[in-house]
């Protein structure tokens, strides 16, 4: 009973939190609204967005080159990281197997 | 378990939401990180302060003995503090780094994995009933490695998250 509180509680924390996260993007259409309100034609909302387009082309590309795998510090600390990480984990294991043998032993 | 606390932990998890008050998207997203490194380090630092301190006190013996009995009534609100903080600094980093997923690199990738696993580690730690998981998370929870690795990775990601 305390688990299934505990866990309704949680779900409703996190979705009263998550939902303000929908507010932080900008919404496209009221930008357009206001580009209306303002006298903007259909011309130069075509051509906005199609420079908006290629914006986010560009973008795209430069994130395909950061994800590239293979070369760079970056890459490099990702692999230090899951190396680091799992070293822990390794050594973790073995401090607790080298204070359970000498146990084992004496029994 | 005390219920009472619960609504006291609900409003900290409100604490990151003013960060969207901000008009500019990017800066609210941006300030979204700086919650979730400012929850981390109150959440951490006097946690750590009062275990070494605690730990010290029992070493040295005499009146700091008795010092640390005396502080034992306060190991469980501060154990609560550092788990709440660092939950409200671990949802707001990751809600940080979904918004800004289109920029992901390999440093806020690897920051993300470090703050899970010291997270799953925490969770386990508190919530599991199974002795040797137990041991298990306590040791991995407090590798001074891994809070190296994190401090260096968010110094990192502070560094270079404007590029």
């Amino acid at each position: 009973m305390k688990a299934l509180t505990l866990g309704l509680f949680l779900i409703l924390t996190l979705s009263v939190v998550t939902v303000p996260t929908v507010f932080a993007d900008e919404d496209e259409d009221d930008e357009y609204e206001d580009d209306e309100q303002r006298g903007f034609g259909e011309t130069e909302r075509e051509q906005a967005r199609e420079q908006e387009r290629e914006r986010e082309d560009d973008e795209e590309d430069d994130d395909d080159e950061g994800l590239a795998l293979g070369g760079g510090i970056p890459d490099a600390i990702l692999y230090g990281t899951i190396a680091v990480i799992a070293g822990s984990v390794a050594y973790t294991g073995y401090k607790i197997y080298k204070a359970k043998r000498p146990q084992m032993k004496s029994s | 378990m005390n219920f009472k606390i619960l609504p006291i932990i609900f409003l900290l998890f409100l604490v990151p939401i003013p960060v969207f008050a901000d008009d500019d998207a990017e800066d609210a997203v941006e300030s979204l990180g700086w919650v979730a490194i400012g929850a981390g380090v109150v959440a951490n630092l006097p946690f750590i302060v009062f275990n070494k301190w605690r730990r010290y006190a029992v070493r040295a013996g005499g009146q700091s003995l008795q010092m640390a009995r005396q502080a034992v009534q306060f190991y469980k609100p501060v154990l609560n503090f550092h788990i709440i903080l660092n939950s409200v600094g671990y949802f707001a980093g990751m809600t940080h780094g979904l918004l800004l997923v289109n920029h992901l690199d390999s440093i806020s990738l690897s920051l993300a994995i470090t703050m899970t696993v010291l997270m799953i580690s925490g969770i386990l730690l508190k919530y599991t009933s199974s002795r040797h998981t137990k041991i298990f998370n306590r040791l991995l929870h407090g590798q001074f490695g891994l809070v190296l690795l994190l401090i260096a990775l968010i110094v990192l990601h502070v560094l270079t998250g404007d590029d």
